[in-house]
């Protein structure tokens, strides 16, 4: 099986196929579309921060009340039950 | 369809040779521009988009490819231009480095096989350089089933230097090796050639 394509004389485009071919400024909104997910990238870092800043502040809320018992269960007194003899 | 009849031309005259010294500087100002504002981008990329579409066909055959690896280097060549440095070649062998490489990546994707173009006058290239000859006959025919035997990185090297007649320098910024290295790779290749001719 032969490898390669092999094209001897091969005609090439004209000039003014070439030239329909060339755009730029699809070129530059091509680039300015690949520059977007990087500032939607930024944005989601920014938000994933946030979160993590709020998830410690939870967490230090959590901590400070459980310092405090405020998670402690209260003990129940449990009264005596009193039967009542009908007798 | 319109073609041009007269290839030969286009595919000899890609080489830093024929850019001076002065139009290389202007060429650069012209991108320290493009690199604060990408619209200034503009006269370089008319200045080289057919050089560059007709790199890519010669390896790729085929309109539509050509097309998108054509759009997709210039991409990629202004996205690198805020870190790209002057080194002394003309910004056009910057974009022959990416297209390459660009070329490479679609046929390792693409399940299509890679073409070679070349003209009746590598031969005459091929026996000017090929100076361990000894009476060795260059002929198209053992040329072409030669061809079938070298790997996609000798046949890269062959293209570069025997079939658009680049200068070492350039061939060796293309392939990112040295100088020194692209003369010797390409002397081991003619002479492997030449072993793969002989039988």
């Amino acid at each position: 099986m032969k490898r390669y394509n092999i094209k001897v004389n091969q005609p090439l485009p004209s000039d003014k196929e070439i030239e329909s071919a060339k755009n730029f400024n699809a070129l530059l909104k091509d680039v300015e579309e690949l520059h977007h997910p990087q500032k939607m990238a930024t944005k989601r870092h920014k938000n994933q921060r946030l979160v993590r800043i709020l998830v410690v502040i939870i967490a230090v809320g959590l901590a400070l009340m459980a310092s405090f018992g405020l998670f402690d269960k209260k003990e129940e007194t449990k009264k005596p039950t009193q039967t009542v003899n009908p007798k | 369809m319109d073609y041009e009849t007269n290839h030969h031309q286009t595919s000899r005259h890609l080489s830093t040779s024929t850019q001076s010294a002065e139009a290389i500087k202007r060429e650069w100002l012209q991108l320290q521009k493009a690199q604060k504002d990408p619209r200034h981008f503009g006269p370089i990329y008319e200045r080289y988009f057919r050089d560059i579409y007709l790199f890519v066909f010669k390896r790729v055959s085929e309109q539509e490819s050509t097309q998108d690896i054509t759009q997709q280097v210039f991409i990629k060549a202004m996205n690198y231009l805020p870190r790209y440095k002057f080194q002394g070649l003309p910004f056009s062998s910057f974009l022959f480095r990416v297209a390459t490489n660009e070329v490479n990546l679609h046929f390792r994707s693409a399940n299509s096989q890679r073409s070679i173009s070349l003209d009746d006058n590598v031969l005459i290239t091929l026996k000017n350089e090929d100076q361990e000859c000894d009476g060795f006959e260059w002929k198209m025919e053992s040329l072409l089933d030669c061809l079938n035997e070298l790997s996609e990185a000798e046949v890269e090297l062959l293209e570069l230097r025997f079939f658009e007649e680049r200068p070492f320098k350039e061939v060796a910024y293309i392939l990112n090796i040295t100088e020194n290295n692209a003369k010797v790779r390409s002397y081991r290749l003619l002479e492997k050639m030449r072993k793969i001719i002989h039988g």
